[in-house]
Parts: C-alpha cells; sequence; structure tokens
C-alpha cells in the first residue's frame, strides 16, 4: 500500500518534470514542429542511405531492405531516447556539480538518483520516438505482413531492456560525471558508441559485431528488438536481452551509489 | 528537548593537492590529503531559537550546515536533528527542514518561479489545500504577487532571491539552515529576508541556524551568537554578552568652536580633523573627561557614544576566531 | 595585416591547445565513416558495387575521416550565436573584422585535431604498401591543394549561412538542412560512384563534392591531374559565390544589426 503511494509519487514527480521540460524547450509551437520537420527530414536521407547499399544486393547476408529498414528505425527510437532522456540530464548534472547545487537535490525527500536522472526531458526528440518506432514497425509488416500478439508482447520485452539498458548508460554515466566533471566528453563518446547501431550488427562481421553485441551492448538496443519484430528471435534471445538489462541496471544503481557516497563523504 | 543537538562533530576533506595536471590524469596521480574543516563542535538548539553562526571564511561554517541538513557525512562525532540523525536522509526529516544558499540557485532558470513550486509540491509531496496555503502566506510575507510568472533569468537579483527562499519554504520546514541568505544583495532585498525570517519564526516557532558576513543580519535576528574559527568554536553565548565585554569603553566626539585646532594634553585622541576631536576614554572616566574639555576649552558640540555595534561585534569575532 | 595574423594565431593556438581534452574525445567520436566502411566491406565481400573493390571503400573511408578532421568548422554555430545573443558587441569594438579571429581559431583546432589523423596516414603508407596513394608528386600538390580548398569552402559556406541570424533565429536547422543534402552530396554517406549516375553528375558539380570527394579521390590516386582540375575549377567557382555572398550578407546584416541595436 505505502509503496503503491510512492510509486504514485513518482510518477507524478515524471509528469511535472516532463512538463517543465517541455516549457523551459518549446517556447512556441513552431519550434515542435521544426523540430517534426528535422525529424522527417533526417529519417528520409537514413533511409536512402540504407537504399543505397541495396542498388547492389538484395539480401546483405540474409537481411533484406525491410528488415534492415526495421533496426533504422529502432536506431532512430533509441538514439532519439538517449538524447531525450541521457543527454538533458547529464547537462544538468554537470552544473549541479559546476554550481555546487547538488546539494539541494540531496535535501529532497525523494531519491537522489531519480532526481538527478529522470529530472530534464528533451521533448523536442518526441517525434525520433515515434516516427522510429512507425519506421521499424513498417518495416515489420514489409517484411511478414502485420505482427501477432505473441510477436509484439516479445517485442515488448525486447524493447523494454533496450529503455533500461538507455537509462543505465545513462546514470553509469552521470555517475562518472562525479569524478570527471566535464560532461561533453561523456556524451560525444555515447553519441559514438550509439551511432554503430544504425545497421543490423552482422554487417559489420565477426570480432566488431562480438564487441557491440557483449562489451558495449548496442546490438541489444537496435538489433536485437527488431530481429524480435522480425519473429526472427528466440525467446532465451529476449531472456538475455532483459537479464542484461536487469544486471546493468543494478551495476549502474550501485556505481551511483558508490559516486553519491564519494560526494558526500560517507567514506572520507 | 533541544531540536538541533551537536556532539564532537569533525568532518575532514580529502583534497587533491592541486598540480598542474587536468582530467583523468590529475585523477590518477595527484597525491591525496586530508584538511580538517571542522574539529570537534558541540551545541544545541531549542525550538525556537534563531542562531547567528559566525566567523570568517574557511572557519567551517558551511560545513556544519551541511552536516546538519545530510548533504555530508560527518568524519565523527554525532549530529541528531528533531530525533534523526540528518545524513541517514529520513524521508520525515527533510520533510521539515530546509537549506537555502545564498546565490547558489534552485530555481528552474528558463521557466517561471511558479513552475519550480509546483516541481517542488510534486517532490514534496504536498497536497492541494497544504500547497495553496503555503503559496499564499509566502506571498504574503515576501511580496511576491506578480513576480511568480515571470521566468526567473528576468529577475532582479533580489527578487530572486525572495523567489529562493519562498521554494525553499513550500512545505514549511521547521528547522531552517540559512547560509550568507543576503550575500550580494541590496539593502531592501537584505532588509525584506530579515523581516521574512522574523515573520515566520514567529508564525511558526521554527528553529534558525543563520550563517552570514553581514552583522545587520546577526543583530536584528539572532539573540545568540556562536562564532567559529578554524573548525572549533570561540564563543557561544547571547549577543548582548558579547558585546557587553567590549563595551567598557565611551568615544567622545568634541567639536571646538575655535578657529584654529587646538592640541588637549593628557587625552588620547583616536584622531582629529582640524577642530574635530574624537577621543577614546574608559567608561567611568568619560563624563568626567567631558566636563574638564567643556569647563577648559571653547566647545560647540559635544557627545559621549558606545563604539558601534558593528565595530564591537568585528572586533570581537576576528579576535575569538584566531584563538 | 601579417602582423595581426601572427598574433592572432599565437592566440588561437594557445585557446585550441587548452581545449585539446575536448578535442581528443571528438577524434575518438569519428565513428560514422567506419561504420559505413564495414558495411560496404560485407556488400563487397557478396558482390562488386558499382564495380568498386574493398581496397577501394578501405582507403577511401580511412581517408574520409582524416579529411573530415582537416576540414570540419565550428564557425557556424559560433557566429550564430554570436550575433544572436550580443556577442558580436564586443567583438565590434576592435578594430579588425571579428572574421579573421575566427578563422585563425579554426585553423589552429583543424591544424590540432588533423595532425592526428594525418600522422596516422603517413603511418599507413608507409607500412601498407598496397595503400592507393596519389600517382605523381603533382597529384599530390593538387591534392594538398584540394584540401585547402574544402576547407576554404566550408568556411565561406558556413559563414554565408550564418549571416543569415541578422534576420532569423533558427539559423542553426537551416544549416543542418543544407548538410542533410550535403551528406550525400559530398560523398561523406558513400563515395559518389554508388550513387545513382544522374545524381553523381549533380553532385559534382554542387559545392558539396569539392568539400570531401574531391579531396579524398584525390589523395587516394583515383583523379588524374586533368580531372582534378576540373574538379578544382568547380571548387573555386563555389568559393568565390560563397565569398560574395558572405561578404554582402555580412554588410546587410551589419546595417540591420545597428538598426535593431542588439
Amino acid at each position: 500500500m505505502r509503496n503503491l503511494r510512492r510509486t504514485r509519487d513518482y510518477l507524478r514527480m515524471l509528469r511535472v518534470f516532463h512538463r517543465d521540460s517541455v516549457r523551459a524547450e518549446i517556447a512556441y509551437r513552431a519550434d515542435f514542429l521544426a523540430g517534426l520537420v528535422m525529424t522527417l527530414y533526417w529519417l528520409a536521407w537514413a533511409i536512402l542511405g540504407v537504399a543505397l547499399f541495396y542498388r547492389f544486393t538484395d539480401t546483405i547476408l540474409d537481411w533484406t531492405f525491410p528488415e534492415a529498414l526495421t533496426v533504422l528505425g529502432m536506431f532512430f527510437l533509441m538514439n532519439g531516447l538517449r538524447q531525450f532522456l541521457v543527454s538533458p540530464n547529464l547537462r544538468q548534472m554537470a552544473e549541479h556539480i559546476r554550481l555546487g547545487t547538488l546539494d539541494y537535490l540531496l535535501l529532497k525527500p525523494a531519491s537522489p538518483q531519480f532526481l538527478v536522472s529522470l529530472r530534464r526531458f528533451n521533448p523536442v526528440l518526441w517525434p525520433d520516438l515515434v516516427l522510429g518506432l512507425a519506421t521499424a514497425v513498417t518495416g515489420a509488416i514489409l517484411y511478414n505482413g502485420p505482427p501477432g500478439v505473441a510477436l509484439l508482447l516479445l517485442f515488448a520485452v525486447t524493447l523494454i531492456a533496450a529503455v533500461l539498458i538507455v537509462y543505465a548508460l545513462g546514470l553509469t554515466l552521470l555517475s562518472l560525471l562525479v569524478w570527471t566533471v566535464q560532461a561533453d566528453g561523456l556524451d560525444d563518446l555515447i553519441t559514438a558508441v550509439f551511432e554503430v547501431g544504425r545497421f543490423p550488427v552482422d554487417f559489420y562481421g565477426g570480432f566488431v559485431a562480438r564487441l557491440f553485441t557483449f562489451v558495449l551492448p548496442v546490438a541489444l538496443l537496435t538489433t536485437l528488438p527488431a530481429l524480435a519484430l522480425l519473429s526472427r528471435l528466440s525467446l532465451a534471445g529476449a531472456g538475455i536481452a532483459m537479464a542484461v538489462a536487469v544486471i546493468g541496471l543494478v551495476l549502474s544503481s550501485l556505481l551511483w551509489r558508490i559516486a553519491l557516497r564519494s560526494y558526500a563523504g560517507a567514506s572520507a | 528537548m533541544p531540536v538541533i543537538t551537536v556532539r564532537e562533530l569533525t568532518r575532514h576533506y580529502r583534497v587533491r593537492v592541486s598540480s598542474e595536471q587536468r582530467g583523468l590524469r590529475r585523477l590518477l596521480r595527484s597525491p591525496m590529503t586530508t584538511v580538517p574543516a571542522v574539529a570537534g563542535v558541540s551545541f544545541s538548539l531549542e525550538a525556537g531559537e534563531i542562531v547567528g553562526f559566525v566567523g570568517p571564511n574557511g572557519a567551517g561554517k558551511t560545513t556544519v550546515l551541511k552536516c546538519l541538513s545530510g548533504v555530508l557525512h560527518p568524519t565523527s562525532g554525532t549530529v541528531e536533528v528533531l530525533g534523526h540523525t540528518p545524513h541517514h536522509r529520513h524521508r520525515d526529516l527533510l520533510r521539515r527542514i530546509t537549506l537555502v544558499m545564498g546565490q547558489r540557485n534552485q530555481l528552474l532558470w528558463d521557466l517561471p518561479t511558479w513552475d519550480s513550486f509546483l516541481a517542488n509540491q510534486a517532490i514534496y509531496g504536498l497536497g492541494k489545500a497544504e500547497f495553496q496555503a503555503a503559496v499564499e502566506e509566502l506571498t504574503e510575507l515576501l511580496a511576491l504577487g506578480p513576480v511568480l510568472r515571470k521566468p526567473v533569468r528576468q529577475l532582479s537579483l533580489g527578487e530572486r532571491a525572495r523567489c529562493e527562499l519562498a521554494a525553499a519554504m513550500l512545505h514549511r520546514p521547521a528547522v531552517l539552515f540559512l547560509d550568507e541568505p543576503t550575500l550580494g544583495l541590496d539593502f531592501d532585498a537584505q532588509d525584506a529576508v530579515r523581516s521574512f525570517v522574523r515573520d515566520y519564526v514567529a508564525r511558526h516557532g521554527a528553529t534558525v541556524l543563520l550563517t552570514s558576513h553581514y552583522l545587520d543580519d546577526i543583530t536584528t535576528l539572532a539573540s545568540r551568537v556562536m562564532i567559529i574559527g578554524s573548525g572549533r568554536i570561540a564563543y557561544d553565548g547571547t549577543l548582548t554578552e558579547l558585546v557587553g565585554v567590549e563595551d567598557e569603553e565611551r568615544v567622545l566626539t568634541v567639536q571646538l568652536a575655535t578657529a584654529e585646532p587646538v592640541v588637549i594634553p593628557g587625552v588620547d585622541a583616536l584622531r582629529q580633523d582640524g577642530t574635530t576631536i574624537v577621543i577614546r576614554a574608559p567608561r567611568d572616566e568619560a563624563s568626567a573627561l567631558a566636563a574638564h574639555i567643556l569647563n577648559h576649552y571653547p566647545v560647540r558640540d559635544i557627545a559621549i557614544a558606545g563604539p558601534p555595534l558593528e565595530d564591537v561585534l568585528r572586533k570581537k569575532i576576528t579576535k575569538a576566531a584566531r584563538s | 595585416m601579417w602582423q595581426t595574423y601572427r598574433g592572432l594565431l599565437v592566440v588561437s593556438w594557445r585557446e585550441a591547445m587548452a581545449f585539446r581534452a575536448g578535442l581528443v574525445v571528438y577524434l575518438l567520436s569519428t565513428v560514422f565513416p567506419f561504420v559505413m566502411l564495414g558495411v560496404w566491406l560485407t556488400v563487397s565481400r557478396q558482390t562488386s558495387p558499382a564495380g568498386l573493390d574493398a581496397e577501394y571503400f578501405v582507403a577511401y573511408y580511412v581517408v574520409t575521416a582524416v579529411v573530415n578532421q582537416l576540414t570540419t568548422v565550428w564557425v557556424a554555430y559560433i557566429w550564430d550565436r554570436e550575433i544572436r545573443l550580443g556577442g558580436l558587441n564586443a567583438r565590434l569594438l576592435r578594430p579588425r573584422d571579428p572574421v579573421h579571429h575566427l578563422l585563425c581559431q579554426e585553423l589552429c583546432r583543424r591544424a590540432l585535431a588533423g595532425s592526428v589523423g594525418v600522422a596516422a596516414l603517413v603511418v599507413l603508407l608507409v607500412v601498407v604498401p598496397g595503400f592507393r596513394r596519389p600517382g605523381s608528386v603533382a597529384e599530390a600538390a593538387l591534392a594538398v591543394l584540394a584540401v585547402l580548398a574544402a576547407f576554404a569552402l566550408k568556411f565561406l559556406m558556413a559563414s554565408a549561412i550564418s549571416m543569415l541570424a541578422f534576420w532569423l533565429t533558427q539559423v542553426g536547422r537551416i544549416y543542418m538542412l543544407w548538410w542533410g543534402v550535403g551528406f550525400f552530396l559530398s560523398g561523406w554517406i558513400a563515395p559518389l560512384a554508388t550513387l545513382p549516375e544522374g545524381l553523381r553528375s549533380v553532385a559534382e558539380l554542387s559545392p558539396f563534392a569539392a568539400t570531401l570527394a574531391t579531396p579524398v579521390h584525390a589523395l587516394i590516386g583515383e583523379l588524374p591531374a586533368a580531372e582534378a582540375l576540373r574538379l578544382l575549377g568547380v571548387a573555386a567557382v563555389w568559393i568565390l559565390i560563397f565569398l560574395v555572398l558572405y561578404r554582402v550578407l555580412w554588410r546587410a546584416g551589419l546595417r540591420r544589426y545597428d538598426a535593431v541595436g542588439s
């Protein structure tokens, strides 16, 4: 019962924080429309970029154009989520550390982790999220018709895992920021790593593909949910994705705690 | 039962010996050293007290406040606020205290203060009625009115300070930690902050620990003063006692009715500007000296006064903090 | 003028050096050409796209990464910020046109960021004898010229478009729209040979090919001297066009800036 109330409190905070972000980022409706146009524009170019490969062959390592399109859609969704969630909170955290206002967060009767990782959003990225998902689904429909319920459930599991992994990556960077203080570098690096997710991870071949599956789990963010949507993923695959997400979440929370302790000087 | 109890509070900082290197390399290479910021501080505050906490920069005031509000963990010693250990950060405690640091902004920069209020309402889980009542009261006490709807970045420094204070008080805390709340403000804004604190305490019986470099803040608000120097409490007592100790002197300002400056032999003149002479004398001898001067010299005006409170305090604090 | 430039270059070099940690991260994040290379290598194992082989793709994208480091300009963001937020006021107080300082800053940043790529390229050329390279000294000289032209063109393009900030607030987005086309036509996404035939000739006449494809092809020995001269001619025309455009817009913009008094 108490937990339920706490959950409701946190959801309410989330809603207020999102509204703040909308008010701060989007001064005019025209801003939002311009953002939408830009998203469509980049999405069109990205699709043309993939189409370029398929001018010369019908399948690349068994991936047809609609399948690659599904991965590209997932890339837009996840890369959008990174810019929607990770970048703004990273910038905010850098400000907190620079100005010494992190102290204020520790005074609030709410989880500091929540307050640093889910405080700011960039709502201009909403079109990326929606259009990315739409592109992924379109690719899947072009490939083998409308997906069934079981397939969508499996996809939902991998999607949730992917979202959790993005959150865990973001929290890891926030924690590192307590020691490194500079946000720009961390943001540039994670942007670069995400770029790999644009295409099915198999495309890069043996070593690189394994690197981005197991060490830097970009494949779990885009290729794996796409496979689920294309009904090419086993239940075990989805299970592994979820397991990685949970482990990532636990480890990043742990790292955050260590960072916070070092900030508050519990160990000194 | 005291609201705040501090026993033998000690807090060390581990700092890197500064070096030219930057970023990661500095992190890895430069050696660490321990700096004591607070060394064995003990005191307690009763409910409804306003205590001024003074001392030079780097004396440890802010560190003590951060330990009291749970932002920092003490290195050793115990701290208790409203029956809680602050650094456990229990929700019940956090909802009853506040910390305001002058010029450290916590309002959302691009939005009106009102939006920061709504964010705090959500974070503190304030009900509609509770929130409404708090907003009304704060709007009245701090004369906020239309200011609440203006984006924070467009506010003047004084307006912003008032809004900051209001946002930090929405949950109507019982214990206030105010760290230099008037820093950098003009006189009117300083005054607004002071009268707010006084009125709030009068209404809610809150307990206040206040640091400031503007001694006016201390003299108008606090009846009790603690002086901290080099991480230790050097004085803890009433303001009157603190001033009284130094109040053994009088200052005579004599304006001579002559055209030429006159030297009065045998007196300890602080300074002499033409025909105005300022003389320091022990309290018991001041009136005799005044009578002597009136009888022997052409005097246009003579005034006897205690030294300004500010001067006494300043001298006292500097002395205590050094000892 | 030479005195001014020497002073500005010294200061700009120090600024760039102070920011070198940021540049290292920026270098590390040049991932896109290698992502594209990975895919083309996979495709080229199955077929020979547009008659190109794996060796070509490796050379093309490695050199693309290096040329990109040597020619990426940030000046668009700086102009936009200075004009919209009023930082230009302080710059206008100084006796020299602010463009000289911005140019020096860009040159020093590029020299520093590009040096890593250039060093890597030299090592590659020495260690891997089969790595593609210009066929003669003359071609090599033309390649260097093509890199300089690419830098100049990008700098002037960015400056000309940024001047719109005197009238508009969304210049950042316009610049991105411009480069959305540019990424394709410059050869950043893929070698121009992989584009449909008609598009390729458009690309070669557009200002974009000169910003990347021309210097890259010159550096990997894919451009005979005559062809290189022709493409450099195209680059020269565009440089002139954007130079004039930028100066005209700058003058008009300043008049407006004075009038608005921002």
